[in-house]
């Protein structure tokens, strides 16, 4: 579905990610994570058309993305990410209603389908309730469901996240990311978001793509990662697994038991 | 598969442009009963059914009172729907055509054609093409600054910011037009700058009305992309809408009737700022299919209140419309900073 | 607390300071508006028509006081006339103004009171101008082109320096001009606030000729210039009084949304009745300008029978009082033809009649009772277009 191409991808002069190549399937869910600044964000706004990359290519369902027209691409990839969104007034069916922009007519007028579609979002993100309030008095959780919901009323094969978890509680955090596995496993889109939750990436993914901030993107299952990681414990070494790699100089290792990085006196 | 019917949201968006097309019904009827001249009800009403008896009081009323009238209400629908294009586009509230420096160019462009070319002489004797040509001048300008640093600049708080500062450096450029020009000059670009419906003749407002008719007819077919612009750049990009074309679309539009506006009445403050937020405040929506026509509506009826009120509250003469503007405005801008949470 | 303690101390000593400034700034002022505020009952007043100035002769010298036209109540300033090098007897009480007349090298701003300067033959005393640019006759244009007479520029700031290196012995000008002139009013040079401008008659503006006279030692030449003035003025006013029907007139056009006619009691509806026509607002008391919008002005004056209008550089025609404004055409005196124009730039109408007023009665006789005068127009001209 989406194909990084020797991509290389940064701001003028500095360079976060150097020659990587790997690919998002339909029907994956892959977890980008990475600590802050190792260019997560960068590489959506590249994998989204937002950013030009210093080199290489993205394809998206076989074509490169740079030529695909604009209305095109946006039947092809919904994105969601953290910007504040200013649309206290709208209702949450609005809201929703425009992911489905690319495909109505002059005044974003919703025809029986476009309707079909929007109510088939909210219900499969659990909004369908608060469908003719405001947004302004939903809380964080709710409005980041309702914006997942556009983006799956978007209809697109390909669902890129920039944190959607960012300012959730827990139990908003499992369902989203609940969500986000059915949206992949059982309506076979590729989802690709990033996320700082360890735990639930290791336990829903399919894949994780590491940055470790070195330029390089260390893709893997999560089992082959843990598999990894008790290899090079069991040969004697600290902190220096594929995990603990994102965090390196850093006072935490990547603890087994826990799927989560723990305090530690790393050399 | 559930049909979902029209929000309760809907309903009250109804209502409320409701409510402004009755305002604008009765300011307009203020406007043709009252005046600087005592007219008794009776023979304004005698004159509306084609009683021609009285020639002076047809003269005021046909000639005087309802082209003043409609001037009004149709630099209040400009005016409004200039100031809501650029705060979706900003995304700021605060954003219109006064503050983008838009209305300032246009004054520059008049002052240049007053001031210097030939003083009061040049303006009131009939270059009445010359100020337009003036006004459209300063205008396109300053927008032609406006999206050439639009290009350049990224953010959309910072390009405000810029036409803010073109602005200051429009009305610094006034400044020194004025010192260097003659008094009679500079009094007669003072009255100018204090906003004027009266003085248009019938030609000269079907001229005004239709170009600001052609201009909302271009503004109401970006209601799409103003809603997608809501949801931000990044957003509206992602669902397919070319942001840097609908920006630069949208500033054209929005300068053209905040020119309009300044070549036929002077530069109008504040009801390109304050009446989108009334819109809204009434409609409870930003969903702009219902936004957009309660914005033309709310702003002919501020304007109509505001012209309204500058001819009864003179005691025989006509107060200046800027001075009148923002004594409504004010409180409103201030009551939308306080309660920004809410909207 | 501490903080708060600090602020309020600063925020006393700027007050502190400030008062102290304003008033010294105050003090030079206040020395100009005081003075007389109630003339001595046993002396004469000379002047006869004019309200704003009081003359009075005394043992080797002549008071004048100028009166307030904002606050009739005060004055704007008082002079005492002494000839130069010549001690009076006894001087009046009060504060005063000394001037050493006949003036030599006197700081004249306006045009106008140039005008009637050289008219009374004592033009070599005018040392300085303000607005050059506005002197277009002889023999002032030519001395200040060829820098015979000083420009000390604009009137609403001049240049102090150039007033200072002049070194006037005396500065003519009008109350609002009457800016920042404590510099030079601290060296010693007299500044007399010429308040002619703001007579509400005819003859008492003219009047004041006679206190230039004496302020030029052209005494006698000023008090006859006046006599012949009031004696036409009164003449033809006299014969204008009896000449049957008074018709209405109509003056200035609208500019810019506004169109300011004279009040009722103002100078230009006095001379307008003065000249056997009516006047619409001459039931408004007032001595100023009415600012009155388009429709009032039509209410009341739609029939006027005559429209004096006068411009600055532009010969109008009624095609050009259409086009500034369409309804400008539903006059009756526009229908009729009977709107006149004066240009100004060309005719030297604002240079006159401050102290000719007998010559614009004599034109506006000749608009409106053409058949007592028989005289041609000196000002104003028939718009072209009937």
């Amino acid at each position: 579905m989406l194909t990084l191409e020797n991509l290389t991808v940064g701001y003028g002069k500095k360079v976060l990610l150097r020659d990587v190549s790997a690919s998002l399937g339909a029907g994956e869910l892959v977890t980008l994570v990475g600590a802050n600044g190792a260019g997560k964000s960068t590489l959506l706004k590249v994998l989204s058309g937002d950013l030009r990359p210093l080199a290489g290519g993205v394809s998206v369902c076989g074509e490169p993305l740079a030529g695909v027209p604009r209305i095109k691409k946006s039947r092809l990839i919904s994105v969601v990410n953290t910007d504040r969104v200013e649309a206290d007034a709208l209702t949450v069916h609005e809201v929703v209603g425009m992911g489905r922009y690319p495909y109505t007519g002059f005044f974003g007028r919703l025809g029986d389908d476009d309707e079909a579609v929007v109510y088939d979002a909210m219900k499969a993100t659990g909004v369908e309730a608060f469908a003719g309030r405001n947004m302004a008095t939903l809380s964080d959780g709710e409005r980041q469901k309702v914006m997942i919901a556009r983006a799956l009323a978007q209809s697109t094969p390909v669902i890129l996240l920039d944190e959607p978890t960012a300012f959730l509680d827990v139990a908003s955090r499992v369902e989203v990311l609940s969500l986000l596995a059915s949206l992949a496993h059982e309506r076979g889109k590729a989802v690709l978001l990033s996320s700082h939750d360890l735990p639930a990436a290791l336990d829903l993914s399919d894949r994780l793509w590491l940055l470790p901030g070195d330029g390089a993107m260390h893709c893997d299952s999560p089992a082959d990662l843990i598999a990894a990681h008790n290899m090079v414990m069991s040969a004697g070494g600290t902190c220096n697994s594929p995990l603990d790699s994102l965090f390196t100089g850093r006072a935490v290792r990547f603890d087994v038991q826990r799927l989560d990085f723990v305090a530690a006196l790393c050399k | 598969m559930m049909k979902r019917e029209t929000t309760g949201g809907n309903r009250r968006a109804a209502v409320a442009i409701w409510v402004a097309a009755v305002a604008i019904a009765f300011f307009f009827a203020g406007m043709v009963f009252c005046g600087t001249v005592e007219i008794p009800a009776d023979a304004v009403a005698r004159v509306l059914f084609g009683d021609v008896d009285d020639a002076v009081v047809l003269t005021i009323v046909r000639d005087v009172r309802i082209p003043m009238a409609l001037t009004a209400l149709v630099a209040g629908m400009a005016l409004s729907v200039s100031g809501l294009l650029l705060q979706t586009t900003f995304n700021n509230p605060l954003a219109g055509p006064s503050i983008l420096g838009i209305s300032t160019g246009a004054s520059l462009g008049v002052a240049v054609v007053m001031l210097g070319f030939g003083g009061w002489l040049g303006a009131g004797l009939g270059c009445y093409a010359g100020i337009l040509a003036g006004a459209f001048a300063g205008a396109a300008v300053v927008m032609f600054l406006l999206l050439l640093f639009s290009m350049a600049v990224r953010g959309n708080s910072m390009l405000l910011i810029i036409g803010i500062l073109i602005g200051y450096l429009a009305s610094s450029a006034i400044s020194l037009l004025n010192f260097f020009s003659t008094q009679q000059g500079v009094h007669s670009y003072v009255i100018w700058g204090m906003g004027n419906f009266g003085g248009l003749t019938w030609e000269r407002l079907g001229v005004m009305g239709v170009s600001v008719a052609v201009c909302l007819a271009g503004a109401s077919l970006f209601v799409k992309p103003l809603n997608a612009l809501l949801l931000g750049r990044r957003y509206a990009g992602s669902m397919g809408v070319d942001v840097r074309r609908t920006r630069n679309w949208l500033l054209v539009i929005s300068g053209a009737l905040a020119a309009v506006v300044t070549a036929f009445c002077g530069p109008v403050g504040f009801l390109g700022l304050v009446m989108p937020h009334v819109a809204r405040m009434s409609t409870g929506t930003s969903n702009h299919v219902w936004l957009f026509p309660a914005t033309v509506l709310f702003g002919g009826a501020g304007a109509l209140l505001c012209a309204w009120l500058s001819v009864v509250c003179g005691g025989g003469q006509i107060i200046p419309v800027n001075a009148i503007t923002p004594i409504i405005s004010v409180p409103v801008i201030i009551y939308v900073i306080v309660n920004r949470k809410k909207l | 607390m501490k903080h708060i303690k600090e602020m309020v101390r600063c925020l006393a000593a700027v007050a502190l300071v400030a008062a102290v400034a304003v008033s010294a700034g105050c003090r030079g002022k206040s020395a100009e508006t005081s003075g007389e505020t109630a003339v001595k009952p046993e002396a004469v007043n000379l002047m006869t028509e004019a309200k704003l100035l009081r003359l009075y002769k005394g043992e080797g010298y002549y008071r004048a006081e100028v009166v307030n036209p904002w606050d009739t109540a005060s004055m704007l300033g008082a002079y005492l006339l002494v000839e130069r090098g010549v001690e009076p007897d006894s001087v009046p009480e009060g504060a005063f103004t000394r001037i050493d007349v006949p003036l030599e090298r006197s700081l004249v701003y306006s045009s106008v009171h140039a005008g009637i300067i050289d008219e009374m033959g004592a033009a070599g005393a005018v040392a300085g101008v303000a607005d050059g640019e506005y002197f277009k006759k002889s023999p002032y244009r030519e001395r200040i082109a060829g820098g015979g007479i000083v420009n000390v520029g604009s009137s609403m700031s001049p240049s102090m320096e150039a007033v200072v290196a002049l070194s006037p012995d005396a500065i003519l000008l009008s109350p609002f001009e009457n800016a920042g002139h404590g510099v030079i009013e601290r060296a010693g040079v007299p500044v007399v606030e010429c308040a002619d401008y703001m007579e509400a008659t005819p003859k008492g503006r003219a009047e004041w000729v006679r206190f230039f006279g004496l302020l030029y030692g052209r005494g006698a030449e000023a008090d006859s210039i006046y006599s012949v003035v009031r004696d036409s003025y009164d003449g033809l006013s006299e014969k204008v009084a009896h000449s049957g029907e008074r018709p209405l007139v109509l003056t200035e056009m609208l500019t810019d949304g506004y169109w300011f006619v004279p009040g009722g009691a103002s100078y230009m509806a006095r001379l307008i009745q003065d000249a056997g026509a009516s006047y619409p607002w001459c039931n408004d008391g007032s001595a100023g300008s009415l600012q009155l919008d388009f429709s009032s002005v039509y209410a009341k004056a739609a029939d006027a029978d005559y429209w004096l209008i006068r411009t600055y550089g532009h010969d109008m025609s009624l095609d050009d009082l259409r086009s500034v404004y369409l309804l400008n055409s539903q006059f009756k005196a526009f229908k009729d033809g009977n709107v006149f124009v004066a240009n100004t730039a060309e005719v030297p109408l604002f240079e006159e009649f401050p102290f000719h007023p007998e010559k614009l009665l004599m034109e506006y006789a000749s608009i409106f009772h053409p058949e007592v005068t028989g005289e041609n127009l000196r000002y104003f001209k028939r718009a072209k277009g009937y």
